[in-house]
């Protein structure tokens, strides 16, 4: 139900893609020092706006995602090459590892398994699990405030005029409309439906007459915009002619291209020396998050990044095998623009680290706990030992732990630096869990590694903890045929940041289930937040937008280390149907939010339509209705790492309630009455 | 061309040895007192596995809870991570949750044998996804007891195949490490045969029996590893 999809997210979907870029290259031995011989690196990113609300036609969505498969290219000018797919020059790029597992260009042995163990692979018994196809679900509202990264990969040096766009025919995408403004329509809307296309056989093509020029040894930025609706062409195919039916598009791509040091103008690029490494990583500033790693040839990278229109902030972590870390703090990456950061490291002997996560009150091991290597920005002086961790604390590595509470986990090498190799010096590690005390304690690596609040000054560590005991009940008691599952949230008092969530079911026929859940202790959270949210469905498929009411409990108490809070709080929720809101606000700029509360407690957040875009300063919410006033704020924050904060007094607004229809019918959530429930949009909302 | 002629003989041997090694693991089938001497199990006779990929931004960590109609299971990882169900019955449903309150990406896809049958994405702090087989279940069926699972994880991201039985079936597999097998209803002993396909690294595997890692096991290009 927390949905905080600021225009942080939007910059956090490029995050999983090109940490795998590097990672991708290894099999191959193809980093950047020996791509002179072998061809020269294309780095995709995707981008394009939902297309604009043009009634009866087209209606707004709460999301509009597609699933891409892969891009490919051919650098045949013969417009008829789209027609043979086997051409021997088309080169794929599929979805990085990691965003989706493919096999890529690995041999599929399922099939010859298949034939060893007398498997029957295309008769109604195939057997057993395989690897299968993997994709990137793109959102249209995330992608329209910053490009997403696809892959980046070596392919062979060649001008390529001919590229497409793959999606998956059988599986095209999802979309969420909000409610529909006819109500005599009856369509029920802020429920998932999936998306066809006119020709699911076809690829989305394009060609460029310039091409797409990818040099010998270069880099090549490839920017292709997706085009829900063809203007001109195709307006609208068309949505279904009854609630959950399919949503019938028929998109086209157009493309842009440049070889840096030029940069398409929806990135910006850094670069610069960086001598004693052999990566550089780019993360989004204070956060962690990858973005994009390059591997170093002759002591020099290139980071094509992406950038949102007033510009996103990075940091940049530079290692290499027997060198200190050297990084950069809020570096500003400014579409179309070129800077130059230098990230030469020193000499430093390095020790392989590793070691323990345990559950204080339990001994148990725990599975998922994030360690971070933390360092002060250069010159900032932060203390990255104090919580909330300082915005001028700048993340180094990270790993997390495995089953047995044992970090780094084997694959943690997928994320950022490894600790495989931590240079000597003096660092914070930051330990967090979901639902457990976060621990952020000195370290010293100097032949071994130290950590103040380890356990007996080791670098394992045991995490403190309470318990909450509650029930939830649900009105009218869960209908035939299904359990309803209800998700319950915890967050520090006032504020959006959540420390835990636990899923109860209440069985049908019942209206009441106890739930139990991990939080912080009093010493280390004063007061929780708690809400509770029905996962309910829709015609058998589960929603993301629920029917119920939402719970909400402000200023809740936690028990002392390993106790259980003396309170057991009750959190009941109704069936009242959902409905939509629609607005704007005059002001707003890429680190604008609008934020959704009910008495006190902040439940979801969007980001604003951004300049240039079809639905440039719009927002929409799906929420329950509830018998009382929501609030809607606006929220501002400086990006990319700020919390966002209130900038203007909060609009009530109270929903409108949903249409009863009689059956035969679908419905949100049963009411009791035997009718079902279709929601109403609300339109023209003014967020000052 | 020199070079293709070097790929090419490098394609056939990896084929080769890929060969060798899947009849060695087919041969070995009874080779840990299973009663599946010479062709492992009933492979053929059993339907499609269902499994689940947990992708995204690496490094989220998510809790999960999976259940079809005769048992569940919950567990945390960490994005990417597959999760099969051995000997599933009918019907699945997985429920995850990012546990981080960043906008980190999270996309969980359901597969049925190699099919695609459902999938979703959430990029909210602490998201949830809820990804279902056709037609859903009626409820959380009860957790698994015994709770058997094995975890492969690593090489990091390597291409693995190989072989998941009991003294009853047995299951072929082609995934990619970390990946974590849910044993449903075992009989009596489990055991896997791992083969490192691209021979990224060492392949590292436990047992976990009723949350407790009763056996771990490292080695390569093949592993093998069984419990009791």
């Amino acid at each position: 139900m927390k949905q905080l999809t600021s225009w942080r997210a939007a910059i956090a979907l490029l995050a999983p893609v090109l940490v795998l870029f590097s990672v991708a290259l290894v099999p191959v031995e193809t980093g950047r020092a020996q791509q002179t011989t072998n061809g020269g690196t294309v780095v995709i990113a995707l981008t394009g706006s939902p297309p604009a609300t043009q009634l009866p036609y087209t209606p707004a969505f709460q999301s509009l995602a597609f699933n891409v498969l892969a891009v490919r290219l051919n650098p045949s000018t013969d417009p008829s090459i789209f027609q043979d797919q086997t051409d021997p020059n088309w080169v794929t790029v599929p979805v990085a590892q990691g965003v989706g597992l493919n096999t890529g260009s690995m041999v599929d042995v399922f099939t010859q398994l298949a034939v060893l163990f007398n498997l029957n692979t295309t008769g109604p018994n195939p057997g057993s699990a395989g690897t299968g196809p993997s994709e990137l679900q793109v959102d249209m509202n995330q992608i329209q405030t910053v490009p997403q990264l696809l892959n980046s990969q070596l392919v062979p040096a060649n001008t390529y005029h001919a590229i497409e766009l793959e999606l998956d025919g059988s599986n095209a995408g999802t979309v969420v409309p909000i409610c529909l403004e006819e109500a005599s329509s009856q369509l029920e809307g802020c429920i998932a439906s999936q998306i066809a296309l006119v020709d699911p056989s076809a690829f989305l093509t394009t060609t460029s007459v310039t091409g797409v020029s990818v040099p010998l040894g270069g880099l090549t930025t490839l920017v292709i915009t997706i085009n829900p609706v063809t203007s001109g062409v195709q307006p609208f195919a068309g949505r279904p002619n009854f609630s959950g039916g399919l949503y019938t598009f028929s998109p086209s791509i157009s493309v842009t291209s440049t070889v840096l040091p030029n940069v398409v103008n929806t990135l910006g690029e850094v670069t610069g020396s960086a001598f004693g490494a052999t990566q550089v990583a780019a993360e989004l500033a204070s956060t962690g998050q990858v973005v994009e790693i390059a591997t170093l040839g002759g002591g020099q990278y290139q980071l094509p990044l992406p950038a949102s229109p007033d510009g996103t902030l990075y940091d940049l972590v530079a290692s290499g095998s027997s060198s200190a870390y050297a990084f950069a703090h809020n570096v500003l990456v400014r579409r179309g623009k070129i800077q130059t950061v230098q990230l030469n490291s020193s000499g430093a002997g390095q020790i392989s680290l590793a070691g323990k996560v345990t559950d204080t009150c339990s001994g148990m091991a725990l599975q998922g706990a994030t360690l971070e290597i933390l360092a002060p920005a250069p010159g900032s002086g932060a203390d990255c030992t104090q919580l909330p961790t300082p915005s001028d604390c700048v993340v180094l590595a990270s790993a997390n732990t495995d089953d047995t509470g044992t970090y780094p986990m084997s694959s943690s090498n997928l994320v950022t630096q490894s600790f495989d190799r931590v240079p000597k010096g003096n660092y914070t590690m930051l330990v967090t869990d979901a639902g457990y005390d976060t621990v952020a304690s000195s370290m010293t690596i100097n032949g071994g590694a130290s950590c103040s609040l380890g356990t007996g000054g080791s670098c394992n560590f045991a995490l403190g903890r309470s318990t909450v005991e509650g029930l939830v009940t649900i009105s009218p008691p869960v209908p035939s045929p299904r359990a309803l599952n209800v998700l319950v949230t915890a967050e520090d008092h006032g504020t959006h940041h959540i420390e835990n969530v636990t899923l109860t079911s209440v069985p049908v026929g019942s209206s009441a289930a106890p739930f139990t859940m991990f939080v912080p202790d009093a010493a280390n959270v004063a007061s929780l937040d708690m809400y509770a949210t029905v996962s309910d469905y829709f015609n058998g498929l589960p929603e993301k937008a629920t029917g119920h009411t939402v719970a909400v409990l402000s200023g809740f108490a936690p028990a002392s280390r390993c106790g259980t809070a003396a309170t057991r709080p009750t959190l009941s929720m109704q069936c009242a149907g959902h409905g939509s809101i629609m607005g704007s606000t005059a002001v707003f700029d890429d680190g604008t939010s609008i934020v959704l509360s009910k008495d006190g407690v902040q439940l979801m957040s969007t980001g604003i339509g951004p300049r240039g875009s079809n639905v440039k300063g719009e927002f929409s919410f799906c929420a329950p209705v509830d018998t009382g006033p929501y609030q809607l704020q606006r929220f501002e924050a400086v990006p990319p790492a700020a919390m966002p904060t209130p900038v203007a007094s909060p609009t009530p607004i109270t929903m409108t309630p949903p249409i009863q229809v009689g059956q035969p019918c679908n419905s949100i959530c049963g009411t009791g009455s035997g009718n079902c429930l279709v929601c109403t949009n609300q339109t023209g909302v003014t967020v000052p | 061309m020199k070079g293709n002629l070097k790929l090419k003989w490098s394609s056939a041997l990896r084929h080769l040895a890929l060969a060798m090694l899947t009849f060695a693991c087919a041969a070995c089938g009874g080779a840990f007192g299973t009663a599946n001497p010479t062709a492992p199990g009933n492979t053929s006779q059993v339907p499609a596995e269902n499994s689940l990929w947990v992708l995204g931004t690496p490094g989220t960590p998510f809790q999960a809870l999976v259940t079809d109609s005769s048992q569940s299971w919950s567990f945390r990882g960490v994005v990417p991570e597959a999760v099969v169900i051995v000997n599933n019955a009918p019907g699945t449903q997985m429920t995850v949750t990012k546990l981080t309150n960043n906008s980190a990406l999270m996309t969980t896809q359901l597969f049925n044998g190699v099919t695609l049958v459902a999938e979703a994405s959430t990029n909210d702090p602490f998201g949830t996804t809820v990804v279902q087989t056709f037609g859903g279940l009626t409820g959380v069926a009860p957790h698994a007891n015994p709770d058997i699972r094995i975890f492969m994880k690593g090489p990091a991201s390597g291409l693995l195949t190989g072989l998941v039985e009991d003294l009853s079936l047995s299951f072929v597999f082609e995934a990619r490490a970390p990946t974590l097998f849910l044993f449903e209803h075992p009989d009596a002993r489990v055991d896997a045969i791992i083969n490192s396909v691209d021979t990224a690294g060492t392949i590292i595997a436990d047992i976990q029996s009723n949350g407790v890692v009763a056996v771990q096991a490292s080695g390569g290009p093949r592993l093998l590893i069984k419990f009791p």
